[in-house]
Parts: structure tokens; C-alpha cells; sequence
């Protein structure tokens, strides 16, 4: 379903350039669960951010579902990352003035969908990982593992064709980290769910279909 | 989608209370200055009572006649004035002369009434629209005959007769007995020209003296049914007093504007001065004000923003991942801010009610009370939405275009 063709990213800052990657080929199937390891600095969440449509590569360009991706059409762009495309970060990201359920409805309010029916939607994904009961409380209010469940629900709750998840248990102990990737094979083994996910834990990328490590920006086989 | 953007704003709003105090001030104080600059101003140039033609009236009230040696006095011209010049000009369709504010007094069982009456001619009846409740005005002839009728307003009526419908009766003006022929309803003290008690025909005037005087205490009205012939009667006027003006008594020379609606106020507030040609250009000028009086608290607001922007660039960020456009984004900064202002115009019209109370108790402008009405809420939400958006378009669109990457690299949400 995405196919990456010679994507370059370059950054430029005051005096030097960054290679942050260079000439990467790679092409995921629909269903895949894939999972993106290296060293600190080699280059995979500027990766993960140029396959969510994040950021714009500095060479080559991106297939989704066979269509290159034009990044000038900003309306466009966010269309499809409010349709295909889901995010879970490492830190969460949920707005704390609202309720967890109004969090998990965020996505939903770009596409034109009635407020009951988003609220449905909302609590039934809630259920889903496991926090119906918290529905109504603030997100301080919740556990680390809590609050980035509450970030899966927020990145599922538009079914979502792909789910990009930036080192989703970075902030989490062992057993909540757990937790967090069992609902990511779940949604990959049940809902066909392409899941691409940074991490630096070995064990949790060997329980993922496909492992693809970067260095220094490149892909190495 | 709406509702949650008002919620999220009230929400921030509570969050940075010290942002929130410091903006709600300067939008309501800018708010108040500028709803109170527009009541004074529709308090002079929107009429629903016999003024409300003013847009098609010229109003000639005062002239500086001059004498050799550097005499001159500045008034009111008199009979002869308006008869000479005024009613010999070319592009007025009517003229009419009035003389009012005079005192009447009257007893009614031991109570003492004073009315104020004015002496004046059939045209005005007809270059004013008056609300009659009984009766009519007089008519030119019966103008020209010097018949003793009087038209007098609805409390005048009741005053004296404790009663609306008094067709017929007889009143008691200057010693001069006047059958009532119409009742009009009162007319509100911003309307001069027109708010008066009681109205007779200058024709019953107990002595013709008035016929000799040059200067004197009239007004009078120049009037066409084309708003657009107003520039050409103005002009006419003055170029008539500029080139065609006889000597008369003492007096060689005259001036003197024959004034819009917009010369009044002008006039008003700015200077009795009438050598001071265009008291218009008065007008514009303070729109111009209102407009830099906004200027200043706008780029501070804009100011706020922006540095809010900082603390709220990882919800932008993450907005635009979940996939909010950059236009969905504009318009929620912009209805945010806009919000901000409405609450700070609810302070503000509340500030200005206060405001021009106290300025209408203090007698702040001339000869005319101001109030507070319907029609300043309706500036003030103008205002405010004005302001809301000039205020947060910049703000907003500088937002709108962070990079989400960059934005999801803060922490805070
Ligand atoms: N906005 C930027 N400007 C300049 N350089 C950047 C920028 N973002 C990333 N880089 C550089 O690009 C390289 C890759 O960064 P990236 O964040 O993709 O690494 P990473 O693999 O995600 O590291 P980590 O595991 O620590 O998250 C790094 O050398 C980084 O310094
Ligand atoms: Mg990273």
C-alpha cells in the first residue's frame, strides 16, 4: 500500500547539512505490522514523519495506494492523513482540557460526521482498548499506560488503513508497554491494520512481522 | 465542531488568566472608546423622529456679519436675512424660517408649565416629518392670513388639558389666544431643529418689528427631495454670501455655512468657529481616530497571540497529524479570538453604558444629550467583530502554516 521511492531528507541549519536519510527504497504491503529499529539519530522518525505526510522529502517520492503524493495540496494532505493514516507518539499528545472521550473524537471533527454519531464512535474504540470507565475523566487524571491507550484510541477511532506509532511505549514501563503493544498486534492480526512502529526494544520488534533497521540513514539489509 | 472550539477557548482562557486579564482589558477598553464615539455619533446623525430627512436639509443658524473697523457679530441672522438671500436662492425646492426655543408659561390649577414655542412657516411642516396623532399643520395660506392656529405636542397636551384629542381648543401663547389645529408626538432633544412644545405661524407675531431686523434669532432650512442636490444648495449659499451680498445697515459683509448634518456634529464637538469651511472633513477624520484608537490595541493583541502561539504549538501540531487543513485551523484561531473579543465587547458596552451616562450627565456634548441605544449594541458587536478579526487573522495564519513536525517537537499541550 506505500511504496517509498529513493526518498532523501536532508536538513539544513546554520552551517552543516544533515543526511538524515538517504536513498530509501521500501514498499509495505496492506497488513503488514513492520517495525523500524537503529541507533539514536540514524533517521527513523524523520522517516516515520515523511511516511505519515508529516514532512516533505527532499528527493523522491511517496506511492499511497498507487498515487504519488503531491505535498504542495495542503487540503489534500490533510485529507488523507485524517482518512488512512493514524498516529500514536511517544509522549501522548492528548489535550488536556478536554475529556478523554472528546480527545479520542479529535479526528473525527475534520470529517463530517454528526456529534452523536462521534461520540459513539468515540466510546466504542474506548472500549475497545480497555477505558470505557474513564470516558469522562481529564487526561492528568489517568496513568501513563492509560493515557497513551487513550492516544491508540484517538489514532483508531477513524479506522484508519495505517497506524504510525513513534516509539509508543518510549514512556512506558515494561508491563504497560505491554499492554499497549498487545493492542497493536490485536488490531493487526483482527482488522488487517498496517502498523509501522519505531522502536528501541528488541523483544517488541521481534513480535512484529518485519523487521527494517536503519543506519546512519540508511536502510541496511 | 463550533461548540468544542468555544469550549477549548474557554478553557484556555481559565488556563493563562494573566493573558486572558491583560487581553479582555485592552479589547474592552478599545471596545468602549469606539461604542462610545459611535453613540455620539448616532446620536447626532440617525433620526426617527421629524429629523430623520435630515440627509435631505441644509440648516443655516448662524452667519458672521461683518462691519468696517474690524466689527463683526457672529448669531443668528434675522427676518431680513432669510427673506433678502435665502429664500432668493436658486437650488433649494423649500425654505422655511423658524425662531424657537422660546419659554411660554402657563397655570393650570395652580401648576406652572413652561413650554417652549417656536414661530415658523408652512414649509417646515413639509421639509420635516412630523408624526401628527390628531389634526394637521397649517397651510400656506392660512400662513400667509396670519391665522392663529397652533400645532402642539402630545404632553403639551396633557399639560394643559389633561387630555390627547384637542382639536379645537384654545391655548394661551406670548398673550395671544391660538386654536389648536394638530398634535404631534413629542420629539426627542436630539432632534433641535425640531423639538419644541408648541408651533404658530410667524405671521401672528404680535409686531411686525421682526420684519426690520437684519440679525436676529432664526434659523432656517434649506430642503430638496434629491439628498445628491445638497453640495450645490451648500455651495450656492456660500457664494452668494461671498459675492452678491448687499450692504445693509452697518453690515458690508457676510459668512457663513449652510450646514449638513454631518457640519453639526462636526461643528459640535470641534469648534463654533465657522470660519472653519468644512466641518465635514471633522467627520471623516474621526473615523479615521477610531480606526488608529483600534490600531494600537490591535498589534498588541496580535502581539499576545503570536506568543501564544508558542505554548499551543503542539495542539496545532497534532491537530494537523490528526488532519485538520490548514484552513480548518485558520478558522478555528480566527472564531477563538473572535470569541475573546465578544467577551471583551460585553465589558466594554457595559463600560461605555457607564461612560457615556456620565457623559451625558456631565453635559459633555453641546447642546445635544447622548444615550445609549439598540443601535450601539449593534456597533459594538460591528466593532468587535471587526476587531476580532483584524486582530486575529495574522495570528491565525502564522499558526495555520507551523510545520507539524516542528510543532509536535514541544512537549505541552
Ligand atoms: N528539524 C531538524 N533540523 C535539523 N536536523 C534535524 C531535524 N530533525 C532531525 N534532525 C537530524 O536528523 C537526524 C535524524 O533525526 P531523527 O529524529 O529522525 O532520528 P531518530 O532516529 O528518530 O532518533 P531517536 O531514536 O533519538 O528518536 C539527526 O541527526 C537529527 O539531528
Ligand atoms: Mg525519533
Amino acid at each position: 500500500m506505500i511504496k517509498l521511492d529513493n526518498i532523501c531528507k536532508y536538513y539544513q541549519t546554520d552551517r552543516m547539512e544533515t543526511q538524515a536519510l538517504r536513498n530509501i527504497d521500501m514498499d509495505i504491503q496492506q497488513g503488514e505490522f513492520v517495525s523500524i529499529m537503529g541507533p539514536s539519530g540514524c533517521g527513523k522518525s524523520s522517516l516515520l514523519n515523511i511516511i505519515g505526510l508529516l514532512d516533505e522529502p527532499s528527493e523522491g517520492q511517496i506511492l499511497f495506494d498507487g498515487e504519488e503524493i503531491q505535498f504542495k495540496r495542503d487540503k489534500e494532505l490533510a485529507q488523507v492523513r485524517n482518512q488512512k493514516i493514524g498516529f500514536i507518539f511517544q509522549s501522548f499528545h492528548l489535550i488536556n482540557d478536554l475529556k478523554v472521550v472528546d480527545n479520542v473524537e479529535l479526528p473525527l471533527l475534520y470529517r463530517k460526521i454528526k456529534a452523536s454519531e462521534r461520540r459513539r464512535m468515540a466510546l466504542e474504540i474506548l472500549d475497545k482498548v480497555g477505558l470505557s470507565a474513564r470516558s469522562s475523566h481529564f487526561p492528568s487524571q489517568l496513568s501513563g499506560g492509560q493515557q497513551q491507550r487513550v492516544a491508540v484510541a484517538r489514532a483508531l477511532v477513524g479506522k484508519p488503513a495505517l497506524l504510525l506509532a513513534d516509539e509508543p511505549t518510549g514512556n512506558l514501563d515494561s508491563q504497560m508497554g505491554n499492554e499497549v503493544m498487545t493492542i497493536l498486534e490485536n488490531l493487526n492480526s483482527d482488522d488487517n491494520t498496517t502498523i509501522i512502529m519505531v522502536t528501541h526494544d528488541k523483544s517488541l520488534a521481534e513480535r512484529t512481522t518485519r523487521i527494517e533497521r536503519i543506519f546512519d540513514g540508511r536502510l541496511i539489509h | 465542531m463550533f461548540k468544542g472550539y468555544i469550549y477549548l477557548t474557554w478553557k484556555m482562557l481559565l488556563r493563562d488568566k494573566t493573558f486572558t486579564a491583560i487581553s479582555l482589558f485592552g479589547i474592552s477598553l478599545t471596545l468602549c472608546v469606539l461604542i462610545t464615539i459611535s453613540a455620539v455619533f448616532d446620536n447626532y446623525l440617525f433620526h426617527d423622529g421629524p429629523e430623520k430627512t435630515n440627509n435631505n436639509f441644509l440648516l443655516v443658524r448662524n452667519v458672521i456679519f461683518e462691519a468696517p473697523e474690524q466689527n463683526f457679530k457672529s448669531g443668528k441672522p434675522g427676518y431680513i436675512f432669510f427673506h433678502q438671500i435665502l429664500k432668493k436662492l436658486k437650488e433649494p425646492q423649500l425654505t422655511s424660517a423658524y425662531e424657537g426655543g422660546l419659554k411660554n408659561i402657563t397655570f393650570v390649577d395652580d401648576k406652572k408649565y413652561t413650554h417652549s414655542y417656536c414661530y415658523t412657516d408652512a414649509n417646515y411642516w413639509k421639509i420635516l416629518d412630523f408624526d401628527f396623532i390628531h389634526g394637521r399643520a397649517f397651510s400656506s395660506m392660512e400662513f400667509e392670513q396670519g391665522s392663529k392656529l397652533a400645532v402642539i405636542s402630545v404632553s403639551t397636551a396633557r399639560d394643559l388639558f389633561q387630555e390627547e384629542q384637542v382639536i379645537g381648543k384654545i391655548i394661551q401663547v406670548h398673550n395671544q389666544q391660538y386654536q389648536v389645529i394638530g398634535v404631534v408626538k413629542d420629539v426627542s432633544s436630539y432632534e433641535p431643529v425640531a423639538s419644541f412644545d408648541i408651533w404658530v405661524p410667524y405671521t401672528t407675531y404680535p409686531s411686525l418689528q421682526y420684519r426690520n431686523s437684519f440679525d436676529g434669532d432664526w434659523s432656517a432650512l434649506l430642503y430638496h427631495e434629491d439628498k445628491k442636490k445638497l453640495p450645490a444648495m451648500k455651495s450656492e449659499y456660500t457664494s452668494v454670501l461671498k459675492n452678491n451680498f448687499e450692504p445693509i445697515g452697518p453690515w458690508f459683509s457676510a459668512e457663513g455655512i449652510a450646514e449638513t448634518k454631518y457640519d453639526r456634529l462636526g461643528l459640535t464637538l470641534y469648534s463654533s468657529h465657522y470660519r472653519e469651511a468644512d466641518a465635514s472633513s471633522f467627520v471623516k477624520y474621526s473615523l479615521f481616530y477610531a480606526f488608529l484608537i483600534m490600531l494600537l490595541p490591535t498589534v498588541n493583541l496580535v502581539n499576545l497571540n503570536i506568543s501564544r502561539i508558542m505554548e499551543r504549538s503542539s495542539e496545532i501540531g497534532l491537530r494537523k497529524a490528526l488532519g485538520a487543513s490548514r484552513n480548518q485551523l485558520l478558522f478555528q484561531f480566527i472564531v477563538e479570538n473572535i470569541f475573546l473579543t465578544v467577551i471583551g465587547c460585553l465589558f466594554g458596552v457595559l463600560l461605555s453604558v457607564l461612560i457615556i451616562d456620565h457623559l451625558a450627565g456631565i453635559g459633555f456634548v453641546r447642546s445635544a444629550p447622548i444615550s445609549f441605544n439598540l443601535r450601539c449594541v449593534a456597533y459594538a458587536l460591528v466593532w468587535s467583530l471587526l476587531f476580532g478579526v483584524l486582530s486575529g487573522v495574522l495570528p491565525a495564519y502564522r499558526m495555520s502554516r507551523l510545520h507539524p513536525v516542528i510543532a509536535l517537537k514541544k512537549e505541552k499541550i
